[in-house]
C-alpha cells in the first residue's frame, strides 16, 4: 500500500492533470503517487481484461454438467473477487489515493462480508433441529433394571404437586376421550392447561382434580358434588381450594376467575353440564 | 485581543478570496466530500451485505416454484453484466478527461456511460417483465421476494446514478468552462463504479452460483460453502 | 437549474422563526436537537408512567392490553431513536466543532437535514397517536407479530417507515461527524490529541453508519412483507421470523453502543475536570472505546439464546459478551483511577458522572449474568431484563446526558444554573432511578415476565411494583426540579463567564455562549488536554487568560442559511406519509408518495445549485 509523503494542504486533483501516463508497468503494479491517473491505454487494458473474466465465469457453468455444482463455486468466487478489486483499485482509483480512504472502504466490506457470512453460518450451518441434537447425544440403551427406577425420578420434572395428588399412570384407554366433558376438559374448555388428570391431562398450575367427584362432596358443607363443581366452574373466586388440597396458596380462584372469563362465553349450558358431569365421574 | 493561545494561529480567512471552486484545506488532505462519498460507500456494502445475506440465507428454501433454474437466464445477464462494465469503463475515461480539463471528451464518455447503464436498466426491466409474464411476481415465493428486493435495490442504485450522471451532463455542456470540476466528476464516478462492483457479487452469487438452484430439496448454500471449505482445507 | 435558487432569495436573517428553520448553524442545531430530544423524552416519560401506574397493582384496568402493548412499544422507541440518539447528536452538534476547534461542521446544510429528517419521522411515528394506529409489538418488533395477519393496524407501518426516515437522518448525521472529526481538526490536534468525547462520537459515527444500514434492511422486508405481500417471515412460504431477529440485533446491539458511547464521552470529560487531574490512562480510554465499537458486532446473539440457536452458537455468543465486558470494565477502572487522589469539586456535573459510572456497574453487572446463557434462559423476557437495560441506559445514558447538560449549560447559555436545585435534582433522580430499577431485578427473578399488561396477585409481585410506581413519581418530581432550574436559571442565572470549570477542552476558550463563528482565530493545538496547557503556560508567564473577544461576524466567512435542507426533509417525510395512506383505492398512495419524491428532487437540485456560502457581503447585511 502507497504511503503518502506529506500532506500539507489539498492538492486540488483537478487541476493536475499533467502527469497522464503512468506507464503500463508502473500504473498496475509499482508505486504510483498520489494524484496519477492512467488514461485509454490504462484503463481500456483493464476493460478488456475484465470483460474477458466475465467471458471465462460465463464459459465455466456451460458445461451441464457443472451447473449448480458445488466444484464452479471456488473458480467463480475467485475471478469475480479479481473483479472486484481491479474495478475497486483502478476504477475507483483507490491505490492511488490515500491510505485512510482505503482503510474506511476496506473496514465497510470486510464487516458487510462478516455479517452476511455469520448470518449465513447461522442459518445454513449451525442450524440446530431438536432431532439431531438429541442423536448426537444419545446413549445406547442398556436395560438395567436396578437403575431404571432411579433413572426415572431423576428425569421427573419436578410439577407443583402435593405428596398423594402425583399424577398416577394412566388407566389403560384413557387417553382417548371418553365422554363429551371430557372432550370439552382437554379441549374447548381448556380446563386442561392448568389442571392435571391422570392419564388425560397434564396441567402446570391449578390443582389436581383426580377423584374430585368424590372429593368434592363434602367439601364445603351443604354442598352436594354437583353444585360445588359447578360453583367452583362458573365462580372460581368463591370457595379456594387449593389450601384444603394442600397446595401453595398461590393458586387461589382469582387466577381461575381470569382466565375462566375468557372462556366461560364460549361455553353453552350443554357444555358445562357435560364438563360437570364429566368431573363427577372421576372417582 | 488579550488571549494569548491563537498568536501562532494562522488569521482567519478571508473568505471572498476563494474562488467558488477552491476546495478547503483539510486535516487529512482529503477533500470533504470525497470523504463522505467513500464513508457512505462503506456504508452501502453493510446495506448490500445484509440484502445479499437475506437471498443466501434464504437460498433454496422456496417451497412453491418457479425456481431459479426454471426462470434465471444467464447468458442474457451476462450480456448485460458486460453492459455495466463497459459503463464503468466509460466512466473512468470521463473522469480523466474531467481531471484533464477536457470538457468536450468528459460530455461524449458521461453521455456513453449513461447510455450502457440505460441499457442496463433495460435489460432489468426486461428481466422483471419475463418473470412476471411467466408467473413469478413479488409475492410469488421466497425466492421472487428475495431476488427483487437485492436485483430492484440495486436497480434503484443504477437509476440515482444516471439521474447524477445526467445532471453532470446537462451541466457540462451548459457551463463548457469549469463545471462540474474534475472533483464532481470524481465523486460521481465513485458511486457508479460501486454500483458496478455490487452487481460482479449479485451476477456472481444469483446468476452464475445460484442460477441453477431448483426447490427445497437443494442442498442449504451455506452448507455447500462449508462443504466446499472443508473439502479444500483437508 | 440555476433558476431555482434563483425564484426564493435565500434567507439571511439570523433572527425569527425563519431563522431557526434555515439556520445551518451547529449550535442552533444543536439546540433544536436538545429541545426536540427533551420532548420526546417526556413523551416517552409519560408512556412509562401509564405502565407504572397500570402495573402498580395486581389486576388494575387503567388501561386496555392493547394501549399497553401501545405504551412499551412507543415507550421503548421514543426513548432509544428520538430521545436518547438525540440527545446524543445535541452534544455531537454544539460540541464537536467546538471541541477540535472548527468553524462548523463539515457539511452545515446536511447537519440541518439531518435535524429535520429527525423531526419528521419523529412526527410521522406520533401521527399514529392522531388516528388511533399505535405500533404495538414492542421496540424490536419481532416478526411475525408484525406479519399482515397478526398486526391489522397500520401501527407498524408507521414504526417501520417513520424509523426509516429517523435512520435516513442518523446516517446523515453520522457521515457529518465522520468527517468534521476526520477532516476539520484545528492545527496541531492529532487524533490522540482529541478530547475523548470527540472520540466517542467518531466511535458512535462510525457504528451508526455501520449499523443503520442493517436496519434500514430489515425494515424494507418487514415493510416489503407488510404492503406488498413478499415472503421474508412467513413462515408457509419457507420464511424464517428468526432471520428478522438476526438482522435486528445485528443493528440493535451496535445501536446499544450508539446509546452508551456519547454518555461515556461525556462523563471522560467530566471527572477529569472536576477531578482536577488529567483522564487516567487516556490511550487505554480511547482504545477501550474502539474495542467496543469492534466487539459490539460479535455480540448480537446474546439477545437471542432462547430461540435455539443450537449449543455452538450460545456458545460463541457467551463469551463474546462475556468479553465485551473487559474494556468496558477497563473504562471504568479508568474513571475510578481518574479520581482517585483528585481534588474532587462535588458539582452537580460530577455527581451525575459519578452517578452514572456507580449505576453503570451495577448495569454492566447483570448484563454479565445475562451474558451466560443457562442464565439467560431464566431471565430472557423478565423484569430482570428490563431492570439491566434500564440500570444501562437510565442509570448510564440519561445520567450521562445530565451530566453533560450541566457541564455545559453554562457554555451554551451563559449562564450559571442554581447548584442546590441541581443538586436536588441528581439526589432526587438517584433515589428515584434506583427505587423504580431495583426491585424489577426481583420481580423478574421472581417470574414476572416483561410485557403484560397485568397480573394476578399472589405471585408475590405486588410490592415491588408499587416501590417501582413509587420511584417513577420520584423521577418526575426531580426532573421538575430540573425543568424548574433549567428556565429560572436562564433568566435569572448569573453570568457563567467563559471558563467557568476551569476545564480541559476548547470551547472552554471562547465566550459563553459562543459566538457564531466559534472561533475568531483557529486555535493551535500543543497536546492533550489543549486549554489546560495554554492556561499553564500563560500562568508560567504570569497571565491569565481571557475569553476570546468578540469580532464583527461579518468579517469571518460563515456558511449562509438555507432552506433546501428543511425542503429535501419535508419531500424524504412526505414520501415515507405517503406510503401510509389507506383509503381503500389501493392506487392513491404512490402518486402521493410520487408527488413527496418530487419535492425531494427539487430540494436536492436546489441544495446542490447553491453554494454553501453566499458571497460574503450578502451574511452581513442584516445587522
Amino acid at each position: 500500500m502507497s504511503t503518502n509523503p506529506g500532506h500539507e494542504g489539498a492538492l486540488p486533483h483537478d487541476e493536475h492533470g499533467g502527469h497522464e501516463d503512468a506507464g503500463m508497468k508502473r500504473f498496475f503494479f509499482g508505486h504510483v503517487p498520489e494524484g496519477v491517473h492512467g488514461g485509454l491505454k490504462q484503463y481500456g487494458w483493464l476493460a478488456i481484461f475484465l470483460g474477458i473474466i466475465t467471458l471465462v465465469e460465463f464459459l465455466i457453468i456451460v458445461p451441464e454438467g457443472l451447473q449448480g455444482s458445488s466444484v464452479v463455486i471456488a473458480p467463480l468466487v475467485i475471478l469475480s473477487v479479481i473483479k472486484f478489486f481491479c474495478v475497486v483499485a483502478f476504477f475507483m482509483h483507490l491505490k492511488f489515493e490515500h491510505p485512510l480512504l482505503w482503510q474506511i472502504f476496506v473496514a465497510g466490506l470486510i464487516l458487510g462480508l462478516v455479517v452476511a457470512l455469520s448470518l449465513v453460518v447461522l442459518f445454513g450451518v449451525l442450524r440446530p433441529t431438536p432431532r439431531a441434537f438429541s442423536e448426537n447425544r444419545q446413549e445406547p440403551f442398556v436395560h438395567h433394571a436396578a437403575e431404571e427406577e432411579h433413572h426415572f425420578e431423576a428425569l421427573v420434572i419436578p410439577t407443583p404437586c402435593p405428596v398423594g395428588a402425583c399424577p398416577q399412570p394412566a388407566a389403560p384407554g384413557a387417553a382417548v376421550a371418553s365422554s363429551p366433558g371430557q372432550a370439552l376438559f382437554v379441549g374447548a374448555a381448556a380446563c386442561s392447561s392448568c389442571h392435571t388428570i391422570s392419564g388425560v391431562a397434564q396441567g402446570v398450575l391449578g390443582p389436581p382434580l383426580d377423584g374430585i367427584g368424590s372429593a368434592s362432596a363434602n367439601r364445603i358443607p351443604g354442598y352436594s358434588a354437583e353444585e360445588y363443581i359447578l360453583e367452583s366452574i362458573l365462580e372460581p373466586d368463591a370457595y379456594a381450594a387449593g389450601t384444603a388440597d394442600g397446595l401453595s396458596q398461590d393458586y387461589d380462584g382469582n387466577l381461575m376467575l381470569s382466565t375462566m372469563a375468557g372462556v366461560l362465553p364460549s361455553l353453552s349450558d350443554e357444555d358445562i353440564e357435560a364438563l360437570v358431569e364429566y368431573l363427577l365421574s372421576l372417582q | 485581543m488579550a488571549h494569548v493561545d491563537t498568536t501562532h494561529a494562522p488569521p482567519a480567512h478571508e473568505p471572498s478570496a476563494h474562488p467558488p471552486e477552491h476546495e478547503e484545506e483539510t486535516t487529512t488532505g482529503i477533500n470533504h466530500r470525497k470523504l463522505l462519498m467513500w464513508v457512505f460507500l462503506g456504508s452501502d456494502c453493510l446495506f448490500f451485505g445484509s440484502l445479499i445475506a437475506t437471498y443466501m440465507v434464504y437460498r433454496g428454501q422456496s417451497v412453491v416454484g418457479p425456481y431459479p433454474k426454471d426462470i434465471i437466464d444467464v447468458p442474457i445477464t451476462t450480456i448485460s453484466t458486460f453492459v455495466l462494465l463497459m459503463s464503468s469503463f466509460a466512466m473512468v475515461m470521463g473522469v480523466a478527461a474531467a481531471r484533464n480539463g477536457n470538457q468536450k471528451r468528459l460530455v461524449q464518455w458521461l453521455i456513453a456511460t449513461i447510455i450502457l447503464g440505460a441499457i442496463f436498466i433495460g435489460f432489468q426491466v426486461y428481466e422483471f417483465n419475463l418473470f412476471r409474464i411467466e408467473g413469478l411476481r413479488y409475492e410469488t415465493n421466497l425466492f421472487s421476494s428475495t431476488f427483487f428486493t437485492l436485483t430492484g435495490f440495486h436497480g434503484a442504485h443504477v437509476t440515482l446514478g444516471l439521474f447524477w450522471l445526467l445532471c453532470l451532463t446537462i451541466i457540462a455542456m451548459r457551463n463548457p468552462a469549469g463545471r462540474p470540476s474534475g472533483l464532481d466528476v470524481d465523486i460521481a464516478g465513485l458511486y457508479w463504479h460501486f454500483v458496478d462492483i455490487v452487481w460482479i457479487v449479485i451476477f456472481t452469487l444469483l446468476y452464475l452460483i445460484g442460477g441453477f438452484d431448483a426447490g427445497p430439496e437443494v442442498e442449504h448454500a451455506a452448507v455447500q460453502g462449508w462443504q466446499w471449505i472443508t473439502a479444500t482445507i483437508m | 437549474m440555476v433558476t431555482i435558487t434563483g425564484v426564493i432569495p435565500r434567507p439571511s436573517t439570523y433572527t425569527g422563526l425563519w431563522s431557526w428553520l434555515t439556520t445551518v448553524d451547529h449550535k442552533r442545531i444543536g439546540a433544536l436537537y436538545g429541545f426536540s430530544a427533551f420532548i420526546f423524552f417526556l413523551i416517552g416519560g409519560i408512556e412509562a408512567g401509564i405502565m407504572r401506574l397500570q402495573l402498580a397493582t395486581s389486576d388494575a384496568s387503567l388501561v386496555s392490553p392493547d394501549w399497553f402493548n401501545a405504551m412499551f412499544t412507543m415507550h421503548g422507541t421514543t426513548m432509544v431513536f428520538m430521545a436518547i440518539m438525540p440527545f446524543g447528536a445535541t452534544f455531537f452538534n454544539f460540541l464537536i466543532p467546538l471541541m477540535i476547534g472548527a468553524r462548523d461542521v463539515a457539511f452545515p446544510r446536511l447537519n440541518a437535514f439531518s435535524y429535520w429528517t429527525f423531526l419528521f419521522g419523529a412526527l410521522l411515528m406520533h401521527a399514529g397517536f392522531l388516528i388511533g394506529q399505535v405500533p404495538d409489538a414492542g421496540w424490536f418488533s419481532y416478526a411475525n407479530l408484525t406479519s399482515a395477519p397478526y398486526s391489522l393496524s397500520k401501527g407498524l407501518d408507521f414504526w417501520a417507515l417513520s424509523l426509516q426516515v429517523l435512520g435516513i437522518a442518523s446516517l446523515a448525521a453520522g457521515f457529518n461527524f465522520i468527517v468534521t472529526i476526520i477532516n476539520m481538526r484545528a492545527p496541531g490536534m492529532s487524533l490522540m490529541r482529541m478530547p475523548v468525547f470527540v472520540w466517542m462520537t467518531l466511535v458512535t459515527s462510525i457504528l451508526l453508519v455501520l449499523a443503520f444500514p442493517i436496519i434500514t434492511v430489515a425494515l424494507i422486508e418487514l415493510t416489503a412483507d407488510r404492503q406488498f405481500g413478499a415472503n421474508f417471515f412467513n413462515t408457509s412460504a419457507g420464511g424464517d421470523p428468526i432471520l428478522w431477529q438476526h438482522l435486528f440485533w445485528l443493528f440493535g446491539h451496535p445501536e446499544v453502543y450508539i446509546l452508551i458511547l456519547p454518555a461515556m464521552g461525556v462523563v471522560s470529560e467530566i471527572i477529569p475536570t472536576f477531578s482536577r487531574k488529567p483522564l487516567f490512562g487516556y490511550p487505554v480510554v480511547v482504545f477501550s472505546g474502539i474495542v467496543i465499537a469492534i466487539m459490539s458486532w460479535a455480540v448480537w446473539s446474546h439477545h437471542m439464546f432462547t430461540v435455539g440457536l443450537g449449543p455452538i452458537a450460545n456458545s460463541v455468543f457467551t463469551i463474546t459478551t462475556m468479553l465485551i465486558a473487559v474494556p468496558t470494565g477497563v473504562k471504568i477502572f479508568n474513571w475510578i483511577g481518574t479520581m482517585w487522589q483528585g481534588s474532587i469539586d462535588l458539582r452537580t456535573p460530577m455527581l451525575m458522572a459519578i452517578g452514572f459510572v456507580a449505576l453503570f456497574i451495577v448495569g454492566g453487572l447483570s448484563g454479565v449474568s445475562h451474558a451466560v446463557s443457562p442464565s439467560d434462559f431464566q431471565q430472557q423476557d423478565t423484569y430482570y431484563i428490563i431492570a439491566h437495560i434500564h440500570y444501562v441506559l437510565f442509570g448510564g445514558a440519561i445520567f450521562g446526558i445530565f451530566a453533560g447538560i450541566y457541564y455545559w449549560y453554562p457554555k451554551i447559555t451563559g449562564k450559571m444554573y442554581h447548584e442546590m436545585l441541581g443538586k436536588v435534582h441528581f439526589w432526587l433522580m438517584f433515589v428515584g432511578m434506583n427505587l423504580t430499577f431495583f426491585p424489577m431485578h426481583y420481580a423478574g427473578l421472581n417470574g414476572m415476565p416483561r410485557r403484560i399488561y397485568t397480573y394476578a396477585e399472589g405471585f408475590g409481585w405486588e410490592g415491588m411494583n408499587l416501590l417501582a410506581t413509587i420511584g417513577y413519581f420520584i423521577i418526575v418530581i426531580s426532573l421538575l426540579v430540573f425543568i424548574h432550574n433549567f428556565f429560572r436559571s436562564l433568566k435569572k442565572g448569573e453570568p457563567a463567564g467563559h471558563d467557568p470549570w476551569d476545564a480541559p477542552t476548547l470551547e472552554w476558550s471562547i465566550s459563553s455562549p459562543p459566538p457564531v463563528y466559534n472561533f475568531a482565530e483557529i486555535p493551535v493545538v500543543k497536546g492533550q488536554d489543549a486549554y489546560w496547557i495554554t492556561k499553564r503556560e500563560a500562568a508560567a508567564r504570569g497571565e491569565t487568560v481571557e475569553g476570546e473577544a468578540h469580532v464583527d461576524s461579518s468579517t469571518i466567512h460563515l456558511p449562509s442559511p438555507s432552506y433546501w435542507p428543511l425542503v429535501t426533509a419535508f419531500g424524504v417525510a412526505w414520501l415515507a406519509g405517503g406510503f401510509l395512506i389507506d383509503v381503500g383505492w389501493d392506487y392513491i398512495r404512490f402518486p402521493v408518495c410520487f408527488i413527496g419524491g418530487i419535492i425531494t428532487v427539487i430540494g436536492v437540485i436546489g441544495w446542490s445549485n447553491e453554494p454553501a456560502a453566499e458571497e460574503h457581503h450578502e451574511s452581513g447585511e442584516h445587522h
